[in-house]
Order: C-alpha cells, then sequence, then structure tokens
C-alpha cells in the first residue's frame, strides 16, 4: 500500500490538478522572469561580468559611470607596480552604431589592451586580434545580420574601419552586442563620435587589475585608492555602476521574490481549507491512535505534491518559450537559478502548509464520540 | 470457561468527570465503576447526556478523569502521559464509530491497512490478517472497493476489522448501528457480539436500542452520570 497521501492526492486528483494548476501560473510567472531577468542582467552587464579583472578603476568624479569616467592610459603602469597586483590593463566603452554589411546595427564598442586583464582570451571562432591594430572580435549575434570573419564595420560618425577576425559570445553591454577592439582604434572612434572628449595623451576609461595570488583585495583596492585619488569599484560593483542595470535588476528581484509569497498564501489556503474540510476524519484518525505529527506530514506531503508538479511544468513551459523567442531576445534560464527558484516555492509551499498542519495538534479527538 | 476470561481486562474504579465549572457544571461521570472480561460484550444504555460517550472517551485514553482509575489490559490509562495515550490507543484500543468513519479515499483493505500501520504490525502480517478479517466478516470480493461503494452495513462491518486488525484489549463501539435501519443493525450487532466472543477482546458498546442491547453479555445502564448494573436475558449464561 502506498503511503495515504499519496493516494489521496491521486484519487482526490481534481483537487490536486486545481492547485497545481494554479501553483504552475505563479511558478511560470516567476520563472519567465527569472529568466527574463537573467537575460537582461547578462545583457546588460556580461562583457564586465565576463573579465578576468577583480577590480575596475574608475577616476574619482566619474561617481563610479563608465561613461563619465577618464584616466590616462600612462596610470596602468603605476597601478601595475603596486605590491599585491598582478597585470593591469586598460578598457574603455562607446555605444555606437556600427554600418554592417547589410544595413546598420547598434552595438558596443569596447576597447581593450589585448592580453591584458578586461580583454576577451578566448574566441568560439576566428582568432583573436593582434595588438594596436583595427582586428575586432564581435558578438556572435551578428552573424544574422551578415557579418563573417573578414568583414569590415564601419562607424559614420569616423574613425578606422575595424576588420573581423573572429566571434566571441556572451559578452555584451547595454544589452547591445559587443564589438571588441584595441584601445587605440577605440580612442580614434570615441575622438569621431564624440570630439568634445578628444585629449591630448591617450585615454582610458577605466583600469582593469588582476590582484596576485593571495592578495587582499582591500588593501590592493586602498593602495590603487591612495596612488590615483581613483574610484576602486569590485567586478560586481562595476556590473552595478552600468546604466539602469542595478535598477533593473532590483526591480525584477522584487517581482520575482513577490511569487514565492503569493505561493506561500496559496498553499496555506489550500491546506487551511483542507484541514477544516477534514476536520472529523482527522479526528477519527488521531481517536484511532494517528499521531497528530504524523497526519501534519500528510498534509505537508500534499502541499509539496502540488508544487513540486507545478515546478517542474512551470520550467518545461519556461524552457519552450525560451525556445521560441528570437535570438536576440535577452532571456536565459540557468540551471542554477530555476534550481533556486524551485527550491523556494517549494520552501514556500511547506511554509504556507505548516500553519494548518499545526492546527491538527489542536483538532479534540475526543469530539468524534460527542454524536452519541 | 477459559482461565483467560477470569481475568478483568478493562477495570473503571471511582471514575468522575466533569465538564464546565461553577453553575454550568456537569458531571458527566460519578464515581463510575465498571469492570469487563475478555471476551464479554458490555452494553452501555441511557439516555443523551448520560455520560455514555464519556465512559467510552475516558476508557479509550481520549479524555483524563478527575478522578479514580482506568485500567485496560494491565496499563494504568490514567497515569499514561499525552504522548502515549495516541500509541496506547493505536495498539490497545479497536474504535467503532457511529457512522463508520472510513478513509473516504482508501479501500476497504486499504482502511484496515492504515490501521495496522498506526499500530506498527509489519506489512506482511497486516495483509494477511486484513485478508482474514475481511474474509470472516462476509466482505470478500469487495476488498478493493472504496466506502462509498460499500452499502452502509458493509461499511460497519469494514469499520469492525479495522477495530480488530490489532487484537485490541477492549473495543469501543460508540452507537456503530445508528446510521443503519433495524434489521442491518441487528446483523451488525450480532456480528460484533460474536467477534468480541470470538477474538475475546473486551467490548463496550453505547446503544439507545434495547433490542442491541439485548445481544450483548450484560447491560449497565448510565443515568445522571451514575453507572447502574443491570440483568439481561444472558445473565443466566455461561458468559
Amino acid at each position: 500500500m502506498l503511503p495515504w497521501p499519496v493516494l489521496e492526492a491521486w484519487r482526490r486528483r481534481g483537487r490536486l490538478v486545481a492547485v497545481s494548476v494554479t501553483l504552475t501560473a505563479l511558478c511560470a510567472l516567476a520563472v519567465i522572469l527569472t529568466a527574463l531577468s537573467s537575460g537582461l542582467w547578462s545583457g546588460a552587464t556580461s562583457a564586465i561580468g565576463g573579465s578576468s579583472a577583480q577590480q575596475f578603476v574608475f577616476s574619482p568624479d566619474s561617481l563610479g559611470s563608465f561613461a563619465r569616467s577618464n584616466l590616462p592610459v600612462a596610470d596602468a603602469s603605476r597601478v601595475a607596480r603596486l605590491p599585491g597586483v598582478a597585470a593591469v590593463g586598460a578598457l574603455g566603452t562607446l555605444t555606437t552604431v556600427m554600418a554592417l554589411p547589410h544595413g546598420t546595427v547598434d552595438v558596443a564598442v569596447i576597447g581593450t589592451l589585448p592580453g591584458r586583464p578586461g580583454a576577451p582570451a578566448s574566441v568560439v571562432s576566428g582568432r583573436l586580434p593582434g595588438p594596436g591594430g583595427d582586428g575586432a572580435l564581435v558578438d556572435g549575434a551578428l552573424r544574422a545580420d551578415g557579418v563573417g570573419i573578414g568583414s569590415l564595420l564601419r562607424a559614420p560618425a569616423g574613425g578606422p574601419a575595424l576588420r573581423v577576425t573572429g566571434f566571441i559570445t556572451g559578452r555584451q553591454f547595454e544589452l547591445l552586442p559587443t564589438v571588441w577592439t584595441s584601445l587605440a582604434a577605440w580612442q580614434q572612434l570615441t575622438a569621431a563620435a564624440q570630439p568634445e572628449t578628444r585629449s591630448a595623451i591617450p585615454i582610458t576609461q577605466v583600469l582593469t587589475v588582476q590582484l596576485a595570488p593571495g592578495a587582499q583585495p582591500g588593501v590592493v583596492q586602498r593602495e590603487i585608492s591612495g596612488l590615483l585619488s581613483a574610484m576602486v569599484l569590485t567586478r560586481g560593483q562595476a556590473m552595478l555602476a552600468i546604466p539602469g542595470a542595478a535598477a533593473m535588476h532590483s526591480t525584477i528581484t522584487e517581482l520575482i521574490i513577490a511569487t514565492p509569497v503569493v505561493a506561500v498564501g496559496v498553499t496555506a489556503l489550500f491546506c487551511a481549507l483542507y484541514v477544516t474540510e477534514r476536520r472529523g476524519e482527522l479526528g477519527r484518525l488521531r481517536a484511532l491512535g494517528a499521531s497528530a505529527w504524523r497526519l501534519a506530514f500528510g498534509v505537508l506531503v500534499q502541499a509539496w505534491a502540488p508544487a513540486a508538479c507545478a515546478i517542474v511544468a512551470a520550467y518545461l513551459l519556461a524552457e519552450a518559450l525560451i525556445a521560441l523567442a528570437p535570438p536576440a531576445f535577452p532571456v536565459a534560464l540557468p540551471l542554477p537559478d530555476a534550481a533556486g527558484l524551485g527550491a523556494l516555492i517549494a520552501l514556500a509551499a511547506a511554509a504556507g502548509a505548516l500553519v494548518p498542519a499545526a492546527r491538527i495538534a489542536r483538532i479534540d479527538p475526543a469530539g468524534t464520540l460527542e454524536e452519541a | 470457561m477459559s482461565a483467560r476470561r477470569e481475568e478483568i481486562a478493562v477495570l473503571l474504579d471511582g471514575v468522575s468527570k466533569t465538564y464546565g465549572r461553577g453553575r454550568t457544571a456537569v458531571n458527566a461521570l460519578r464515581d463510575a465503576g465498571l469492570q469487563v472480561r475478555p471476551g464479554e460484550l458490555v452494553a452501555i444504555t441511557g439516555p443523551s447526556g448520560s455520560g455514555k460517550s464519556t465512559l467510552l472517551a475516558i476508557t479509550g485514553g481520549l479524555l483524563t478523569p478527575d478522578a479514580g482509575t482506568v485500567r485496560v489490559g494491565g496499563i494504568d490509562v490514567t497515569a499514561l502521559p499525552p504522548r502515549a495515550r495516541a500509541a496506547y490507543r493505536a495498539t490497545r484500543v479497536g474504535f467503532i464509530f457511529q457512522s463508520h468513519g472510513l478513509v473516504p479515499f482508501l479501500t476497504a483493505r486499504e482502511n484496515l491497512l492504515l490501521m495496522a500501520s498506526f499500530a506498527g504490525i509489519p506489512r506482511q502480517a497486516a495483509r494477511r490478517r486484513a485478508d482474514a478479517l475481511l474474509n470472516e466478516l462476509g466482505l470478500a470480493g469487495r476488498e478493493r472497493d472504496l466506502p462509498g461503494r460499500l452499502s452502509g452495513g458493509e461499511q460497519q462491518r469494514v469499520a469492525i476489522a479495522r477495530a480488530l486488525i490489532h487484537q485490541p484489549a477492549v473495543l469501543l463501539a460508540d452507537e456503530p448501528t445508528a446510521s443503519l435501519d433495524t434489521e442491518r443493525g441487528l446483523a451488525v450487532a450480532r456480528l460484533l457480539a460474536d467477534e468480541v466472543h470470538r477474538t475475546d477482546v473486551a467490548g463496550l458498546l453505547v446503544t439507545h436500542d434495547p433490542r442491541m442491547a439485548a445481544l450483548a453479555d450484560r447491560t449497565v445502564h448510565a443515568a445522571d452520570g451514575a453507572l447502574a448494573q443491570t440483568t439481561d436475558a444472558k445473565a443466566g449464561s455461561e458468559r
């Protein structure tokens, strides 16, 4: 004989289905929001999040903004001499329009010092560009726009034409596909697009720092800050410094958190109705010798069953929707995120069932004999 | 008469129970005493509010008396801590409720196996005993039916089987025929009496119906919380 909560869930499956459908709708909403959140977050920040640099140095008046930051490239060698620093690179960003073989596209041009922290270290196809030239790695999504290895990308405002040498993936900035080129090419493109930012000396937006093994991040941070009077951010802080990233992240996170809260309410209501409806039957079972714990466990199992069905159904639904979404649509559902959300919903179901389940202990089994 | 039937299976001595306080206090039981031997069925009759159900609840460990002692199968029920009472009910007491009280989503056989699991009976043994009991009670072929597919009489027979599966020391039947017509009620009461005699369990049967009470070995009349022993038609029999 199967355990009685399983038999009850199966033989009264109409109720199981009703609760499962409700929870599935909630879970699907949460999973899709999670996928959207992951996709948007990745699309906005993965150019920085995927960096090998652990610290990012911004100019003191930048308020942590990439666009406002402006540092001499020569500062990189000064920072590199500090104890605890393994390597220093430079990174500049520019959101602009590029002319492609078949039209134009909005992209984020990112200039780096090849081989230094912050620069891509590998490609999915093609090769890394040589140092100092006009070669570029581009996001694989641009293939759909007709870009191939050897293609030339031109900025209408001027600056050097960039020749594509390879493709990368999973490195976006401000929801735009990225074009990774040399810092020198980026400086020329920036000067053409924003003439007011022309500088007599080579500049970069931020310095990218890789720490030596065993270095204390806080100590290095203070050393750099003291040397340049600069603002030093961790990789996570730098990601949040990307325009709109923090607000978007917190808004979607709040929506996702609200979903398990609603799930608590739904399961609590379901379990409360269950205990109320079966009060007489539960009382008789207690009179027969079933412990309150045993009966409460049965309620918990019946709260978990629809939650588990809902989590699986919602995951499959979200995966199907993601598969149907256009490639450029910013959605991603990493398994750890989905598993974490599933665990949260399962916990919410258990939490929702706890109070009604605890009420079983207060059912007076002697009441079952009051009818006589 | 066997030596076992000389023993006392159920002993209530000086049991009192009062509900409420002050002017609203109700004396459900007053210095009640009762002895039941193994294999003896005692009918408890009396009007509503006379303390019959309180007597069953106290014997079954569902209520604690204000005074007095209750011993069932050698266990001092009044001395049991609350946590031990569920185990006492699961292993030493068989309950038959007024409206069968079967779990509606479990089959007849599963209802018996659920009770056996409460009592901690191993699965194999429980299955054998459930099948044997259902067969003895004329329910062969109905094992897989849900209670809703059984007649009222069949439901009460399943309830009797459930009350006996763990071989309790005492069988407590609370108006078990109240929801049945006279003919089916009498059939169930006869079956109950037969099972009490056959299994040597001590039986307490609460009933309003003198025809049901007549099937018991002895009748005790409850009135205003006091128990009065009466002699019935079977008083002169071997039991």
